[in-house]
């Protein structure tokens, strides 16, 4: 047991993004959240990864109670996320974007005086991290030389690099070209499963999450519509005729 | 008198205030260019003013031509912040913050240099406005007509501008394009247009702060620094964005200056930068955010 | 294997940078021997604005802070020279000066750092502004002290373990300051070139580029644009103080935001994205400053000019002309290709 959301509710005016919301995630699983736009899905990320307080409930990770803990203490406590619209490093490489995670997660960004470069088993571990992700070929790169569906994968290997046990990913697909959706969704599976993470991934294509993840939640206006394995959960008539016009 | 005088020079910071926050809130670009402005209306009004009443035939009709200078300022002003707008500003609108400074601080100094061409160094005197207007007698106290003038045209604007961009169907225009850009061009609103149209509101507004206030201060090279810097910080203390925030912060700011000027004289060239520290140090989200809660 | 591989690769790098710069230190040294005094004056300036640049660029160009009033830091330098030559001539040695003009302007970055940098970016710049001048304001207010705009006079300082007795301020500076200067700017050179290279630097870097996923990947936002400050302001400080030996005089005019001003341009000139754009960028302009009276008449509007350009179009400015003009020489097939991506994903955004 990774993860434990208790009766988790966040309001904004009389919207109610995240409406008691339960549930849990165990280690190594990879759990897809779907629904509607608007269900709530990136406020629970938020939620989640800091970015947001709730107004009430509880989340517990590794027995810990981080409901109120900032972002950067959950980033210590292992867990990461990356974005949906892709939010890199612009004006340097694609290895020092990884590297640059590299350095900040492990305490090493206060050195001033010896050169990155000479930091060798950084740059290995930089190098095996975007062989991962299929970039390695392209790391002296700019970011504005990738394209869209490389510069997603570059966003989250850099939540990646920060070595993370549960990484948080919004609608990493998006945006994307139909036809290299599954190509990256293998990558990005294959690199959780590498390191035995656990994962929450927030998807809008059903075709994707029925192929990849261990369950699924679906949200619905802020709360659980359904919870379990995808096959089962997306014959559900209820469900279907939630998320009828989203995919296929 | 203290209070007056506080009030005026509120107004006119309210007035340029006005147009930094129309045009970060529409384009999202920190204009500093909005200096330029003023001292453009200053100068223009002001050379207007002095050359034609320096003819003897027109000296009859000083009143008119006081307010055709001042009209005159707003109106080149504006033209010239449109030119800009068209040729420069455009570029600017979507390159990082710091490039913003410094690209509208690059047109500053132009414009700083292009008015010592065409101005020299010398002041530039128009007292007229001021003097003809003469003053108001209240028990015994005394009030420059002209100063309540100030007063009342910004309030005025003040109001006018609020009612455009609340009430209007252009000013929901201006407000959509404001929340976002990429929707409202999916809306079919030219934002393109909206941007323009606000760069040229916002100098309009600049012109006029400077042309009115050149009776009173004459013009001047650098004239433009210190009301920038305030109006800035009126812009800010009031949440960028926020226009009763800008009234209040205009106010506070413009009655500060005022009392200690009267208290300490000898420290004004410092007093300027002084109270901008203060404000920046003590609260840097803005006075409005902790009253309104 | 690998590991060892890329360490050589690393220190092979290196000594090419190391090689350069030798080239460049001997150029330097030989040149009070081919040209007349004049030009080493000019040239012992431009060191002193190439540290200016250099600091005020690791926070501009690295960490992305723009600030308009940096000249303020420069004044803390000069005037720490000046006064203690007025005051306190008994210690007044080169070591002793240049050290507490390096400890004041760190300390007053120190203190003015924790308040700047408490405001978002934009407020910032202005609040630095208002700084300098409050501080100009009180050198030209405290006459009695700092003999205000009539400014202070810089005499040559003794040195402790050398003696130079009876030459004038120019023999000074050609026969000894000058090489002075080079082993000054060389070091702190090397400094910067090591500070934004490491982890710390490239932090900065991420700093500049996306500070939002700089906190969330773990780096301490607010405290390294902190260090960033205090080390850009004690650069300054320290180009300043060196600076009045050369200049024999400080007035509050290097408080002035027009100074600062000058700080920005001549940082942008040589390109504010590229390392060593901020010394070419001094060089010329002190060469521009000092060499066409003519035109400083409308300078702020050939500044304003340059800052406007550079800022919209050619943010690597001129030494980002000559790194391309360099570049041109490397296999132009594989540049092309990736300029194609570029332009093909700029125009998909």
């Amino acid at each position: 047991m990774i993860l434990k959301v208790y009766n988790l509710k966040k309001y904004f005016k009389e919207v109610r993004a995240v409406d008691n919301v339960s549930f849990t995630i165990d280690s190594n699983e990879v759990v897809g959240i779907v629904g509607p736009n608007g269900a709530g899905k990136t406020t629970l990320i938020n939620l989640i990864s800091g970015f947001l307080l709730p107004d009430d409930g509880r989340i517990e990770y590794l027995g810990h109670d981080i409901t109120y803990l900032p972002p950067h203490i959950r980033l210590k406590m292992g867990i990461a996320r990356s974005f949906q619209i892709v939010n890199l490093f612009e004006r340097i490489s694609v290895i020092d974007n990884v590297i640059i995670s590299i350095f900040s997660s492990r305490g090493m960004t206060r050195n001033m005086l010896k050169p990155a470069d000479f930091y060798t088993h950084v740059k290995e571990e930089a190098i095996k991290i975007l062989e991962i992700f299929g970039l390695s070929h392209k790391k002296d790169y700019m970011p504005d030389e990738l394209s869209e569906g490389e510069r997603k994968l570059l966003d989250i290997a850099i939540a990646y690099a920060t070595n993370p046990r549960l990484i948080l990913m919004d609608e990493p697909t998006s945006g994307v070209a139909t036809k290299d959706k599954f190509r990256i969704m293998d990558i990005i599976i294959n690199a959780i499963r590498a390191n035995k993470l656990s994962a929450v991934i927030v998807e809008h294509d059903l075709d994707i999450i029925s192929s990849y993840v261990d369950s699924v939640l679906v949200l619905n206006e802020g709360r659980i519509l359904a919870r379990g394995k995808p096959n089962e959960v997306l014959e559900d008539p209820l469900v279907k005729k939630t998320l009828f016009g989203i995919s296929r | 008198m203290i209070i007056i005088n506080g009030l005026y020079y509120a107004s006119i910071l309210y007035l340029l205030s006005l147009g930094l926050n129309l045009i970060f809130g529409v384009s999202k670009l920190i204009n500093l260019t909005q200096g330029s402005f003023y001292s453009l209306g200053a100068y223009i009004t002001a050379w207007f003013i002095s050359t034609m009443l320096s003819f003897y035939i027109l000296k009859g009709n000083a009143l008119l031509i006081s307010f055709s200078g001042i009209l005159l300022g707003v109106i080149i002003t504006g033209l010239i912040g449109l030119l800009i707008e068209k040729t420069v500003i455009k570029y600017i609108y979507n390159i990082s913050l710091e490039r913003q400074l410094l690209a509208t601080y690059g047109l500053l100094l132009i414009f700083m240099d292009l008015e010592r061409m065409i101005w020299g160094g010398n002041i530039i005197s128009a007292p007229q406005p001021l003097r003809l207007l003469g003053e108001l007698s209240i028990d015994g106290y005394h009030y420059s007509i002209y100063y309540l003038l100030i007063i009342i045209t910004a309030f005025s604007i003040g109001i006018a501008v609020q009612f455009l961009i609340y009430k209007t169907d252009l000013g929901i225009l201006f407000r959509v394009v404001s929340y976002d850009r990429e929707i409202a061009s999916g809306l079919g609103i030219s934002v393109k247009k909206i941007s323009t149209l606000t760069f040229f509101i916002s100098a309009l507004l600049g012109g006029l702060a400077g042309s009115l206030m050149v009776p009173i201060t004459s013009a001047s090279l650098g004239m433009e620094l210190d009301p920038l810097i305030l109006s800035f910080m009126v812009a800010v203390a009031g949440g960028l964005g926020n226009f009763w925030g800008s009234l209040i912060a205009s106010i506070i700011i413009g009655e500060t200056r005022s009392i200690m000027i009267a208290i300490f004289p000898e420290i004004e060239l410092a007093l300027i930068y002084l109270i901008v520290f203060i404000i920046l140090a003590t609260k840097p989200e803005g006075i409005l955010e902790r009253k309104g809660g | 294997m690998r590991l060892y591989i890329n360490y050589i690769y690393e220190l092979k790098k290196l000594t090419k940078i190391l090689m350069t710069l030798i080239i460049f230190i001997f150029i330097l040294l030989i040149l009070p021997h081919i040209l007349p005094s004049y030009y080493i004056i000019f040239i012992s300036y431009a060191l002193s604005f190439a540290i200016a640049s250099l600091g005020f660029n690791l926070l501009l160009g690295y960490t992305g802070l723009l600030s308009f009033g940096h000249a303020v830091f420069f004044a803390i330098g000069a005037y720490s020279v000046a006064l203690i030559a007025r005051y306190l001539p008994n210690i007044y040695y080169f070591e002793i000066v240049i050290l507490i003009a390096l400890i004041s302007s760190a300390l007053f970055a120190a203190l003015i750092g924790i308040i700047a940098l408490r405001v978002s970016e934009a407020y910032f710049a202005i609040l630095m502004l208002a700084v300098s001048m409050i501080i100009y304001s009180l050198i030209l207010k405290f006459y009695t002290i700092t003999r205000g705009s009539d400014g202070l006079p810089v005499p040559i300082p003794k040195f402790i373990g050398l003696t130079i007795h009876g030459i004038s301020q120019d023999v000074f500076i050609v026969k000894y300051y000058y090489y002075i200067l080079i082993s000054i700017f060389i070091v702190s050179l090397i400094i910067m070139y090591l500070i934004v290279s490491s982890p710390f630097g490239k932090a900065l870097q991420a700093i500049r580029d996306n500070p939002n996923r700089a906190y969330l990947i773990g780096i301490n936002v607010k405290l390294y644009k902190y260090y960033s400050f205090v080390i850009s302001g004690t650069y300054v400080g320290l180009a300043g103080s060196l600076w009045s030996i050369v200049n024999m005089y400080t007035s509050p005019e290097v408080a002035h935001w027009s100074f600062s001003s000058d700080i920005v341009y001549m940082t942008l000139l040589g390109g504010y994205t590229i390392f060593l754009g901020p010394v070419l960028g001094a060089i010329i302009y002190t060469l521009i400053k000092l060499y066409t009276v003519i035109f400083t008449q409308y300078w702020l509007l050939a500044s304003g000019i340059i800052i406007l350009i550079i800022s919209l179009l050619f943010p690597e400015g001129l030494g980002g002309a000559f790194l391309r003009a360099y570049k041109f020489l490397a296999p132009l097939t594989i540049k092309r290709e990736r300029k194609e991506i570029r332009e093909k994903n700029r125009r998909l955004r």
